[in-house]
Order: C-alpha cells, then structure tokens, then sequence
C-alpha cells in the first residue's frame, strides 16, 4: 500500500517539475498556477523549515486553515532552533525545504544562489522600505518579511512604580539611577539569559554597531581593515550597560541562566527588566498574563537624543530555487500576505513589514512602545546581519561570556572579539 | 567446482554482506571526510575548492579547537578514572551476598537505558529548577549556586551526570569478571591469613584484568565522543568552557560554515584516539600476559 | 553454604539502599513535575504535586503523536538489532575459523571504525545516503544501523567465537552437514549468550540514538522517540510541564523493557562481557 502510494506520489511531483519548468521559462509565472485549476488535483507536499518556536502552535494553525482551503496541498512544517544547521543537512541530503527562513544581509547573500528571485510577486510592491536592503542583491529580490521586530529593556510597570520611577531612562546616567532605585526599593533588575549566545552575544553586542552613523559601511571598515572594534566610541556604553545587568542583576551566575530562566523570573515579577524583544511578550504571557509591562530602548551614550531601538526583519521566506513545487510555494506566500492581518498581526502578533497590513492595539504593550519610535523614526538596524558570517554571533558570546564570568578583562575580550572577526573575513 | 573455490564461495557468503555494509556506510563516507579535509567549502554554496594542506596547518593556531580539545582530555580523564572505580566499587559490595543485592544492581543500571540526549535535559531542568529548592530545604550552599554558571561546576556537572549515567553499566560488566573467580580461592587465600586489601591486590585485581582492559577501552572511546550530554546539559558554556570535541566539530561545520575545516579537525580527532586507544589496549594486553 | 550477615553488612547494606535511592532521585524528580502544572513547577520543582494534571500527557501524547513514533522506533529498532545480529555473527564465525591474511585485515578494518567520531563523516554519509535513496524513509535508516553496528557486534562475537570448541563443528561436518548446517544448528544456540549481551547494548543505542536520525528521518511520518522529544523540546522550551511530560513519555517505554527483561540484560551482559 505504502509502496504504491508513494510511486503514485513520485508521479505526481515529475508532472508537476515538468510543469513548473514549462511556466518558468516563460517568465511571467507569478500568477500562472492560480489561473490553472489544474493543479487541484494533484498531490502536492510543500516542507517548511522555520525557527521562532514561540509561535509553533499558530504556525501549525495557519498551515492547517490552507490546507483545508486547498485539499491538495500538505505542508510538513519543522520548527527548530537551529535553522542553520537544519538547512546544511537537509540540502546535503537532498531532501531541502520548498520554503525556509533565511536572515537579511550576510545569510541572504550566502543563499540567494539557491533562492528563487521574487521580485515580481504581488506582495513586493508593498513591504516596508526598510526590509528591502536585506534580500536585495543585484537588484533581484529574495525574501518575504515575516515581521519587523524591535529589541530593548523590557520592563516591569508595577516595579518600577513601586520603586519610585517615573519615567524611563533615556541615557546611560538615567539607567544607572533606575537600578539604584531598584536596588534601593530591595527590586532585583535583571536576570539575564547569557547562557544563550543570542542574548549577549547577538542582541546586545550589536548596539555598539547599530549606533554608528553608517553601520553597513562600518562593517566594510572592519571587514578591510580600516576601523578597529575597539576603537568604536560605543563600545564603552556597551560595557557599562552590560556591567550594570550583572551586577544589579544575577552577578557571575547570568552565565547559567537560560531564555527559559529569564522569561519565568521576569513573569513572575522576580526582577524588573529584561533585555528582549517583542517576540518575548507570547513566552511571558503564557507564564502571566497579568504582567504590566512596557519596552524602552538601551541607551548608550548620555545624549538622550542618541537613544533608538534596533529594528528588522527577523526573518524572511525564501523559496527554494530547485524546489519541485516553486509555484504552489509561491501561491502560499501570497496567500499569507492576503491574510496577513488575520495570521501575522492578529494570531502571530508581529509587527507587520507591510504597507497594506495594520498593526493594531492587539500586538500588546512592547509593540506599542516600539512603535512610538519607529513613528519618529528613532530607529538603528540590527547591526549583527552585517558581520561576516551568519553564526559568528556563537563564538562573540564566549569571549563576553568570558568577560561576565571574570575570566578576561574588557581590552582581553575586545581582543579576542577582533581576532574572531578577522579570521571570518579571511575565510 | 572444485574444494577451494566452494570454500572461497562459502567464505565471501558470510563475510561479504558485514563487508559490504561496512564499506558503504562508514568506509566511503570516511574517505569522502578525508578528501573534504583538502578542500574549501562552507557547506552552502556550490563551489567547492582545493587547498592542499592548508586546513591542518589552520587547525593548530585555532585556540577555540586546542581548548577543547584540552577540556575533552580532561573530562576523559577524569570520567574515566571515577566511572571505573565507582562501577568496581559497586561491583565488589553487589557481589557480596546482600539482601537487596538483586534490587540494587537493578536500581544502579536503571539510568544507562536511558538516552544521553534526554539525560542531558532531565539534569538541566534539575539543576535549574529543582537545586534552589533543594538549597532552600536543606541550606547547603553547593545547590545555591547556578552550576551551570561556573566552569568549574559545569566540567562536574558533566562528570556528575556521566558517572550517573555509566556506573551500573560498567558495575554490571565488573560483576561479571567477578563471578569468574572462584570461591575457592578467596577462601583459600582467607584461611592462609591474608587480610582483605592483599587478597583485593593480589588475587582479584589481576584476576578482573581483562575486564578493566574493556572497561577502560569503552570509557575512553565513550568519553571523546560526548556529545549529545554536551549539547543538552551546557551546550559547551559557560564561554566555551565545556564544549567537547564532537560538538566544537558539529558546531564549526554548522553554525560557523566551516564545513571543511571541521572535517580536518575531525580527521586530527580520529587519529588520536586511535593513537591513545591502540596504546591503551596495547600495554594492557601485555600486563595481562604478565600477570 | 551459609555466609554470616554481621552487622558491618547490615551497615554497609542501609548505605547502598540510601544510595540506590539517591540514584533514582533525578527520575522520581522528572515524574513528579511531569504531572504539575507549570507554574507549580517554577515555585517548588522539588515538591510532590498538589494535583496530578493528567492533561500534560494527553497533550503530549497527541502533540508527539506518541503511537506513530514509538511504532518506527520500534520497528527501527528491531530490524536494525536483527540485522546486526546476523551479518555479524555470520562474518564473526568465517574470520574466526578461516585465519589468515585477508581475514585479519577485514577484522582490524572493521574494528577501527569503533573510534571513528559520527561527527566526522556526518555529511558525506549523507550524500552517499542519498545517491542509495536511504533518507526519509526506514529501510534506509535501518541499513545505516547495520554498517553501524556491525563493528562492536562483530568484536563481541569474534572473541566469544574464538573461546568456543572447535570439535562440535568438525563433528557436524563429519556428520554431513554443510557449512550453513553448522552455523544455523551449532554455532548459532552456543552463541547465545554473546547474542543476548549484543541485542541489549545495541537495543540500547538504537532506541536512544538521536543524531542519526536527526539528520536522515526528515519527515514526520518516519520521527523516531528522541527525534520527536527534541523537536518538541525546541518548539515548546519554556513550557517545562509539557517538556517533561515527553520525556517521562520517552523514557518510560525502555524502562518497562529493561524491567521486564533485566534479568537477562544484567545476566547477559555479564556472560558476554568478560569473554569479549
């Protein structure tokens, strides 16, 4: 039964390759299998490989309402945590993706020879300018925007009431009286996920990047030579601020702490802020929804104007360029974007990365917050898509986890930070 | 068909399918990983490059490959002296005649059935979790403190959970070499008037040779490949204290797309512990002919 | 022969039972807040439950479509070990009884692959997987067991071969039967407690392997048990009540094995273990 069922499959998917061929050499494809209702009665699988775990349920939940709006489609999805890693073994096993998440800049310039160019899908002509820099390459454009995402201190209202603040810290001073009135009001600040490299290694490292007045031509200075990481006029800034979420928060012992940890302490109104993002509001719902909580962006510097939140596309869709299913693949991304109210900002709660799609008070207090900036344009990127190698962010953590932990000093770690740069660009 | 070809037939049909099998699956994608160690790629693109000898003169100016390296040595070390002296420890007091012997070397075995990866979350979520309350109830200061924060902590968390895990599997192996010894002979030795550390030396040591020899040999080869406790106990943190040699290979191939590289240090791997498990084996051997 | 229970073995006794207890502690811990609600857990993990909450198995179960995973891991698990068994013991026996060049080559060729890191050849085993058309689905998997296995198995059987009596087969031969005849009817019941030590650590192994099939079995229809309980670990993190109930889903399988079976395993092990 198996046997035939699958013989029957293999049919099926060679039609549709000769299929997809045909419409592909005659351009104007976008379109084409959706005037065909021929397809509807084929058998056709689609296999998506995505990270953001927190939203696996409502990823489950969007795949099963197209599937049964088209009976004939399947889509396997996998969600992981590590996407990379995922994506080498499966092309190596020959048994790659039709759709997989993929980061702007660097990563996207790793893949795109293995993309499909979507550029003249119906969505394109309304993302965010902002997601265009990070899947544009030779003018062809790669990516479908899942959302815009925004990092900074995710704080505790009702805390910081009770300790007497009244407003949040827009300069690096104003942060230190924060946690002393915290301190001083017997609050915890921080518990600090740095057992994870994307917290510190990733997140935070970035700003002193982000805050550069051209942070792409910054990362070519670094990649030829010409601007040394330490010589960065932020990178001070960087270290108070990371010195303070020690030792206001859970000293040395931040290095054992997971995003888990984090989540549940910050939840549970054990400490009063964390360094995340929007995508942390779901996780710490679902441990309290009672959280009065709002985000602020990490200053750096004591020039309250130089404060902005990063934002970005966390995450684009590509499509597999030897996909055997390119079209239908296309036809499910246009069809989130048709429902992207109802699924991205509604059920995912993302900030939308397009024109046509709303944000709306249901996206919750972080987005809220972000938004505030991003309206008055008080925006950096996020700078670590730019560094020369998509996971170079595992190996920064350990020279800062290092730091954290006592073990080097801040030139020592610098150092070692440089030398992993270095050796990225060599490759 | 004449006897010799008959015999040669007969020969081929037995060995031929494992031959084969061996062939296919561990021989050819062996020499795959080898010529990779002459090449450039980043496991992504389809460009891949030849560089000769480059990848092997890389490897040894990677401080990030030489520590991990240091720290793999070091956990075998250590996990394979306390695995074997715990595991013959129990051996010796399960194979006196205790009542709930039978139980006991049960309840000893019980964690080696399950798998290192769901060990690995299992002490991860008791270290985190259940040690503060433990610290609460009893106020020792050792399950206060995150252990997965500290270096030191971490390395005997690990060594912790792997002598959890491996004692009662080589226990049940050090019963058995045990059981081979006569009862005679102890007796005999006891009625001469030799107390219980010289029979211990005398008698039974060298009697189990052979089995330290095959425990020490799977202790090792064991403890270098760690990996899946690796990935899910520390994930090699804190700063890259803990990682293990499997998983700093894994990791060089799939988050830093350093696919080819890592195939080198992987070959470099190889030969080491085969270098270490051949002498190991070797001198062993030639002990038990001594004894 | 009755040995005297001094009091020193009633001491020594009390100590191994606290001991035996302390080992079982991680396990107790993981049932005991597999059955909490989640919030329960994050206050008071070392605690027994107020309530037992069965719904975090339910969940689970369906989630990981528990009986679709335990049947391929079952099935993986057999034909593999089966396999190994076989082609093992079948090389084992003409190395042992035909020496000579070629067959102490094929030995120390097959035996090095015991120190081969999986890491190492994780990639190119891949591709070749995949030009044989073993990925995704389980006869592959099971193929790959085999190439596996059969090192171990086949120097556990190659010393237990060489510490068996000659004669027995030389007289079957005389007696008329073939080759074959004296592996399937002699050999093979004389093997069998070699056979036993063998089918338990590679029952083992194979049961609890996570990174071979993380990297062959794809698709959901083929997800082995540690396979979906590291999926389903990723995707659901910080939920550590539904974590935890997959892992005391996963463990409870080869536990109930090992209790019904443990007589034989720690038997079997110590009959195989000292001749290997």
């Amino acid at each position: 039964m198996r046997k035939s069922l699958s013989s029957f499959t293999v049919l099926a998917l060679g039609a549709g390759l000769l299929a997809g061929c045909g419409q592909g050499d005659s351009k104007p494809s976008s379109n084409a299998s959706e005037t065909k209702p021929a397809t509807g009665d084929k058998k056709i699988v689609l296999k998506l490989l995505q990270g953001k775990p927190e939203i696996a349920d409502k990823t489950k939940q969007m795949l099963a309402d197209y599937q049964a709006e088209n009976p004939n489609v399947t889509i396997e999805p996998e969600i992981t945590v590590d996407v990379q890693t995922r994506l080498k073994t499966l092309f190596a096993a020959g048994e790659a993706p039709d759709i997989f998440f993929v980061k702007g800049y660097t990563d996207m310039g790793l893949w795109r020879d293995r993309l499909v160019d979507l550029s003249d899908e119906p969505w394109m002509s309304k993302v965010l300018p902002t997601t265009l820099p990070g899947m544009t390459f030779d003018d062809k454009k790669y990516g479908f925007p899942i959302s815009i995402e925004g990092y900074g201190f995710i704080y505790n209202k009702d805390l910081f009431a009770k300790a007497g603040i009244d407003k949040v810290p827009t300069t690096i001073t104003e942060l230190e009286q924060v946690n002393e009135k915290l301190k001083a009001a017997g609050i915890v600040s921080y518990s600090e996920a740095y057992k994870e490299w994307w917290t510190l290694g990733q997140h935070l490292l970035s700003l002193p990047f982000a805050y550069t007045p051209d942070p792409a031509g910054y990362a070519k200075q670094l990649n030829d030579g010409s601007a040394k990481i330490k010589d960065n006029p932020m990178i001070d800034g960087f270290f108070k601020v990371l010195d303070m979420t020690v030792k206001y928060g859970s000293g040395v012992e931040s290095l054992g702490v997971s995003y888990d940890t984090e989540i549940a302490n910050f939840a549970t109104g054990k400490v009063a802020m964390i360094q995340q993002g929007v995508w942390a509001l779901q996780p710490i719902l679902k441990v309290n929804p009672d959280v009065n909580m709002g985000m602020f962006p990490i200053p750096l510097t004591d020039n309250a104007e130089d404060t902005r939140i990063p934002i970005s596309v966390p995450n684009y869709y590509g499509v597999n360029k030897e996909s055997k299913n390119v079209e239908e693949a296309k036809k499910f991304l246009n069809w989130i974007h048709e429902n992207g109210q109802k699924y991205l900002v509604d059920s995912f709660q993302f900030v939308p990365a397009f024109s046509d799609l709303q944000a709306t008070d249901q996206l919750g207090p972080l987005a809220a917050d972000m938004n505030e900036y991003v309206k008055n344009d008080r925006i950096i990127p996020f700078a670590f898509f730019l560094w020369p190698a998509p996971g170079i962010q595992t190996q920064f953590v350990k020279p800062l986890q290092a730091y954290v932990g006592e073990q080097l000093n801040k030139e020592q770690a610098l150092d070692e930070i440089q030398k992993i740069w270095t050796g990225a660009v060599k490759k | 068909m004449t006897p010799t070809i008959k015999k040669r037939l007969v020969y081929a049909t037995f060995v031929t399918p494992a031959v084969l099998l061996f062939a296919l699956i561990i021989m050819l994608p062996f020499a795959r990983a080898i010529v990779f160690s002459f090449q450039d790629w980043d496991g992504i693109s389809s460009d891949i490059k030849w560089i000769g000898w480059e990848n092997y003169t890389a490897i040894f100016q990677d401080t990030a490959y030489l520590k991990s390296f240091g720290f793999t040595l070091k956990y075998v070390a250590v996990s394979t002296l306390l695995v074997n002296l715990i595991g013959f420890s129990l051996a010796i007091v399960l194979n006196m005649k205790l009542k709930t012997k039978n139980a006991l070397r049960t309840v000893f075995f019980m964690p080696h059935v399950i798998g290192t990866l769901i060990i690995g979350f299992i002490w991860q979520f008791i270290i985190s979790q259940a040690f503060p309350q433990i610290a609460e109830w009893t106020g020792l200061h050792i399950f206060e403190v995150n252990w997965l924060s500290y270096p030191g902590y971490a390395f005997w968390a690990l060594i912790m959970v792997s002598v959890w895990y491996n004692a009662g599997y080589f226990m049940v192996i050090y019963i058995a070499a045990l059981q081979g010894i006569s009862n005679e002979l102890l007796e005999a030795a006891e009625i001469d008037g030799v107390n219980r550390w010289q029979k211990m030396w005398h008698i039974v040591l060298p009697l189990v040779r052979n089995a330290f020899t095959i425990c020490l040999f799977l202790a090792i080869t064991s403890g270098f490949k760690v990996f899946d406790l690796n990935l899910a106990l520390t994930k090699g943190g804190p700063f890259g204290s803990t990682e293990s040699l499997a998983l700093h290979i894994y990791q060089d191939a799939f988050a830093n797309n350093n696919y080819t590289l890592a195939s080198t240090k992987a070959i470099l791997f190889f030969i080491v512990l085969g270098s270490i498990t051949l002498i190991q084996v070797f001198v062993m051997k030639r002990k038990e002919v001594e004894a | 022969m009755k040995e005297r229970y001094s009091s020193g073995k009633l001491v020594l006794e009390l100590f191994m039972v606290v001991l035996g207890l302390i080992v079982l502690v991680p396990l107790y811990l993981v049932f005991i807040n597999a059955f909490k609600r989640y919030d329960e857990i994050l206050t008071s993990a070392a605690s027994f439950p107020q309530a037992f909450q069965f719904d975090n198995f339910a969940t689970v179960w369906q989630e990981m479509r528990f009986p679709s995973v335990f049947g391929n891991s079952l099935v993986i698990t057999v034909f593999s070990v089966l396999g190994i068994l076989l082609f093992s013991s079948a090389a084992a026996y003409q190395l042992v009884r035909r020496p000579g060049k070629v067959s102490n080559v094929i030995f120390l060729a097959i035996l090095s692959a015991m120190i081969i890191p999986f890491q190492t050849m994780m990639i190119p085993l891949l591709m070749v997987a995949k030009d044989f058309h073993m990925i995704n689905n389980l006869p592959g998997i099971i193929i790959m067991y085999w190439g596996f296995g059969i090192p171990l198995a086949l120097f556990l059987y190659h010393g237990f071969i060489k510490g068996v009596p000659v004669e027995l087969e030389e007289a079957a031969t005389i007696d008329g039967s073939n080759t074959f005849g004296v592996y399937f009817r002699i050999l093979l019941p004389l093997l069998k407690p070699i056979t036993v030590t063998i089918a338990i650590l590679h029952t083992l192994w194979i049961w609890n392997d996570f990174l071979l099939p993380y990297v062959v079995l794809n698709s959901k229809a083929v997800q082995t048990i540690p396979l979906a309980s590291y999926i389903y670990f990723g995707e659901y993190m910080n939920q550590w009540h539904l974590a935890l109930a997959a892992m005391a889903l996963a463990v409870v399988p080869i536990i109930v094995f090992f209790l019904f079976m443990q007589r034989y395993i720690i038997q079997g092990i110590t009959a195989g273990a000292v001749k290997g």
